[in-house]
């Protein structure tokens, strides 16, 4: 293929010396529509030549693009939200305006990343878009995806006269509600559902493209709504900046669509519908619905969000005729639309800085520690229940709550929950056998993958950390709700809060689950797994918590930071040290940890006290010891991730990246990316396989 | 009846004034115009100038005050922003509300989108004024939140509709042409303005003001008293009907 024979205004190779394209009637060298557009013939990432412009929306442009390795067809899509960013004109790279709409941009920046690593997840489904690549250059992002050769839904009505069959758009939306499905079984919405957001290729297979997140995301500070909703097909939730979105909100859009293409018209806006609904019913405009379906199409298309389906099978099913419309699962009891309920039910933020209380006096890049980026349900996981997300997700679950998958093999209680180590390091990950339970990055839910599997899949939506597993049980503080521990089966049903009061450090060991009391000044106490026999164990305020042969080691908060430790019947309380410490690791005899009074750098001494001495020098953070090996970040080099043996040599450098909260597992490293807003990623002992962390084991 | 008007239009704490606000009196017709440029970068003050001087220049040449002439105008406004829009490439920019008044003889019509409002006071209390395209107006319309609540709500700055042509069914009209009184006072304000002064103040400095001009500058000093350091552009047009 000869690249200066590709036409850029439809990537099919023309005549020699021909300037118009005999295919599409493209004339080479003709300028871009607008300034703000990259010019064709413009190479990205040195393999991507970009044509002509497909389509520009508020916040992006997508380009046709040719794929020169692979000599493939593609669409570009590159963020590029105009009221925050321009382009000199001939140029590539994209300014930010300053101040605050450069932080918007940065923002808007984040999620449209966010998404594109989210939908590349789905490459290969045969509903959803097809994201093959992504990355930044230009000053902003992009990402690649395969071209598409067909119309939009909305071409095709207006072909097709306006309106079309009952069947035909069941036909269309259908493949578009098992995408969503499973979209939404991984804590993603879609927000941007509408006729023209769901192509029709040639071969009749239906596409759902165009995730509206970033765009959502640039919007919420902005006075015009117009860019980041479409009027009609955005349910109420989506105007309020604290309405709660869930899929519901996607189930509105499908079911406005579905009523636009049955009646031939739009529904009237959501606002318009909060008094007075003018919303008539499709039979009243001709539409040929069964009175099910009608009733179906209606409850979808509720103004209020507990008035809706809360799952998309629910709604499938009454469609299908599997279920009749008036019995389907009721509305959960907490208000989803009301601004008071919304205002309550948003979520707290906890900086991170406060869980570890002895590091906060450690700023890192001025960022803070944010560990809890809102999820993409926004501030909202609060609200959907754990039974939802597994109605969403792809765990059946039978008529009495017990699940119907696999699991359901008793195992036996483990001693340990999780360890030490990842305990203090916000315990975001717990393993049982070949199993790993996780907090995800999506909003912080707790999932759970298999060993030597890709497969990750939701086991409560609530935002976990903290987690131990034994036996059938997962145990976790939800930061959904004030941190209480809760438990949950491992194929999530049966979830329950065990803890009136917040707790840290959850560690379980041998039945019982210790934990210091957010309600009491994060004093030690005890409760067993079955959320009986709570105590307390000691009237010092502390922090961390290790626990080995029955004494639970601990940094005593009203003793300037000396370690101490207390016997699990509360029996006998012991002070170690006399140093400002941090980090503590107990591990087969040795307290590992970082000493404040000498440059934080990591120290080891025995469980008594005695043996003290240096490891290294280093000022050191997040320390998890397992397996011989410390792990730690480094202050002097930028909070890279190192491990040095606990004997102090081997020092090496895993991952460059600023990282915060060890955790380690046998073959994984987990931690959070400082640079990418606390993204959890995994990496493998030697460094080597960077990947998100739900992307399998 | 004898009309006069006065206007202020001021950046408060920002760098650019984005709002916009201008009034023509010829003959026996007046045409008072208000708006306020949404954000983005670079458009908001070219569209509400743009918008503003547009009907300005249909009115001088063809003055009216009837509903029908004011949609006319409209219409050839919402002609050029589209059509700035287009040749700029600038889709999604270049936004802003309008509230916009006619008067001829002792009859006014009025037309209004966005959140920038119109009051009318008649024997010195309010007896009208416009509801807001934005979201907590929807909200206090279906009971959720108070009206009250409007000024203070979270997403006070979420607008629903923004001056456009495929927003121009949006735009509220007044009913029918408004008889005019003497004492009749119209104030036409940007959301920075009535964001800090309320009903009550606006009621309360007309009774202390004789002229448009007091009047004005009583409540831009009630203003100032409440805002915050880089509170918002305001903007506020005062019209006297004696």
């Amino acid at each position: 293929m000869e690249l200066n024979r590709l036409c850029m205004g439809c990537m099919t190779e023309k005549p020699d010396d021909e300037a118009k394209c005999p295919h599409c009637g493209f004339v080479e060298g003709t300028a871009p529509e607008s300034p703000l557009y990259l010019p064709p013939r413009t190479v990205l990432e040195k393999k991507y030549l970009v044509g002509r412009v497909l389509g520009q929306g508020g916040f992006g442009i997508t380009y046709l693009a040719w794929d020169i390795n692979l000599n493939v067809k593609l669409a570009i899509k590159e963020y590029f939200p105009q009221e925050l960013a321009s382009r000199a004109a001939g140029h590539s790279q994209v300014s930010a305006y300053s101040g605050s709409m450069g932080s918007q941009y940065d923002y808007g920046l984040d999620k449209f990343l966010q998404e594109a690593r989210t939908l590349a997840q789905f490459e290969g489904h045969p509903n959803i878009v097809s994201v093959r690549d992504f990355f930044k250059a230009n000053g902003t992002a992009y990402f690649v995806m395969s071209y598409v050769e067909g119309i939009t839904v909305k071409e095709h009505l207006a072909n097709a006269g306006g309106v079309l069959p009952v069947d035909q758009a069941r036909g269309i939306l259908m493949p578009v509600m098992d995408a969503l499905k499973e979209v939404h079984s991984v804590n993603i919405l879609h927000r941007d559902i509408s006729p023209d957001n769901i192509f029709i290729n040639k071969k009749g297979q239906v596409i759902l493209i165009d995730f509206g997140a970033a765009r959502q995301a640039i919007g919420e500070k902005g006075r015009s709504l117009s860019i980041i909703l479409k009027p009609g097909y955005a349910p109420e939730e989506q105007y309020r900046s604290k309405g709660v979105q869930g899929p519901w909100t996607d189930i509105y859009a499908i079911a406005a669509t579905y009523y636009h293409l049955v009646t031939g018209k739009q529904p009237p806006e959501a606002l318009e519908r909060l008094v007075d609904d003018p919303l008539e019913p499709p039979s009243k405009l001709g539409a040929a619905l069964s009175e099910d379906e009608e009733k179906a199409l209606l409850k979808a298309l509720a103004v209020r969000a507990d008035d809706r389906f809360q799952s998309i099978q629910d709604f499938q099913d009454v469609l299908m005729g599997k279920s009749k419309a008036g019995v389907i699962a009721p509305a959960p009891a907490v208000g989803k639309t009301t601004a008071d309920n919304a205002v309550k039910s948003e979520k707290k933020p906890i900086p991170l800085g406060l869980i570890i209380g002895v590091i906060a006096a450690l700023v890192i890049g001025g960022g803070g520690y944010g560990l809890w980026a809102s999820g993409v349900f926004g501030g909202s996981e609060a609200d959907v229940s754990a039974d939802q997300a597994v109605e969403t997700g792809p765990v059946v679950v039978s008529e009495n709550g017990a699940a119907a998958e696999e699991d359901s093999s008793p195992a036996e209680a483990n001693y340990w929950g999780n360890s030490g180590g990842n305990i203090i390091n916000g315990g975001f990950a717990a393993t049982q056998g070949e199993q790993i339970f996780f907090r995800s990055n999506q909003g912080g839910s707790l999932q759970k993958g298999t060993t030597g599997s890709g497969e990750t899949r939701a086991i409560s939506v609530d935002s976990a950390w903290f987690i131990n597993v034994s036996g059938d049980n997962v145990y976790y503080s939800n930061r959904d709700d004030n941190n209480r521990i809760y438990r949950v089966s491992r194929n999530g049903s049966n979830r329950e809060s065990l803890t009136d009061n917040g707790a840290w450090f959850v560690t379980l060991v041998d039945g019982w689950l210790y934990y210091l009391d957010e309600a009491d000044n994060y004093r030690l106490y005890r409760i067993s797994t079955g959320g009986e026999g709570r105590t307390r164990l000691s009237e010092d305020s502390a922090w961390y918590i290790c626990i080995e042969d029955d004494w639970i080691y601990y940094v005593n908060r009203d003793d300037g930071d000396k370690i101490y430790r207390v016997s699990s019947d509360a029996g006998q309380k012991e002070k170690i040290n006399d140093s400002s410490s941090c980090c503590i690791n107990v591990v087969d005899g040795w307290i590992y940890y970082s000493n404040e009074d000498d440059g934080s750098g990591i120290y080891k001494m025995k469980i008594d006290g005695s043996e003290n001495e240096k490891v290294i020098d280093q000022p050191a953070w997040f320390i998890n010891v397992a397996d011989g090996w410390i792990y730690y970040a480094d202050e002097d080099d930028d909070f890279s991730l190192n491990k040095v043996r606990t004997d102090g040599t081997g020092r090496i450098k895993l991952v460059a990246e600023a990282v915060r909260y060890i955790n380690v597992l046998d073959e994984w490293i987990i931690y959070m990316d400082q640079a990418e807003q606390d993204t959890i990623y995994k990496v493998q002992h030697d460094g080597s396989g960077r990947n998100l962390l739900e992307s399998g084991f | 009846m004898k009309l006069t008007a006065s206007k202020l239009s001021k950046p408060g704490g920002r760098k650019v004034n984005e709002d916009y606000a201008d009034y023509c009196l010829l003959d026996r017709f007046g045409c008072y115009l208000m708006a306020d440029g949404l954000g983005g970068h670079r458009g908001g003050d070219i569209a509400s100038k743009a918008v503003v001087d547009n009907i300005i220049n249909s009115f001088k040449a063809s003055p009216g005050a009837s509903t029908e002439i004011l949609k006319n105008y409209l219409q050839n406004a919402a002609c050029l922003i589209d059509k700035i829009r287009s040749s700029e490439g600038q889709e999604s920019s270049l936004k802003t509300t309008l509230v916009a008044v006619l008067t001829g003889g002792n009859v006014a019509c009025w037309a209004h989108i966005g959140d920038s409002r119109l009051y009318l006071f008649r024997s010195g209390k309010l007896c009208f004024q416009t509801r807001d395209h934005s979201v907590p107006q929807h909200l206090a319309d279906s009971g959720s939140i108070s009206a009250d609540q409007i000024r203070f709500h979270e997403d006070r700055n979420r607008l629903t509709a923004s001056f456009d042509s495929s927003n121009f069914d949006k735009i509220r009209y007044s009913d029918n042409e408004l008889q005019l009184q003497p004492g009749d006072r119209f104030l036409l304000c940007s959301d920075g303005f009535w964001e800090y002064v309320y009903e009550s103040e606006m009621e309360a400095c007309l009774d202390q003001s004789k002229t448009v001009d007091s009047w004005l500058k009583n409540m831009e000093n009630i203003l100032h008293e409440k805002a915050d350091e880089g509170h918002d552009n305001y903007s506020a047009l005062a019209i006297n009907v004696s």
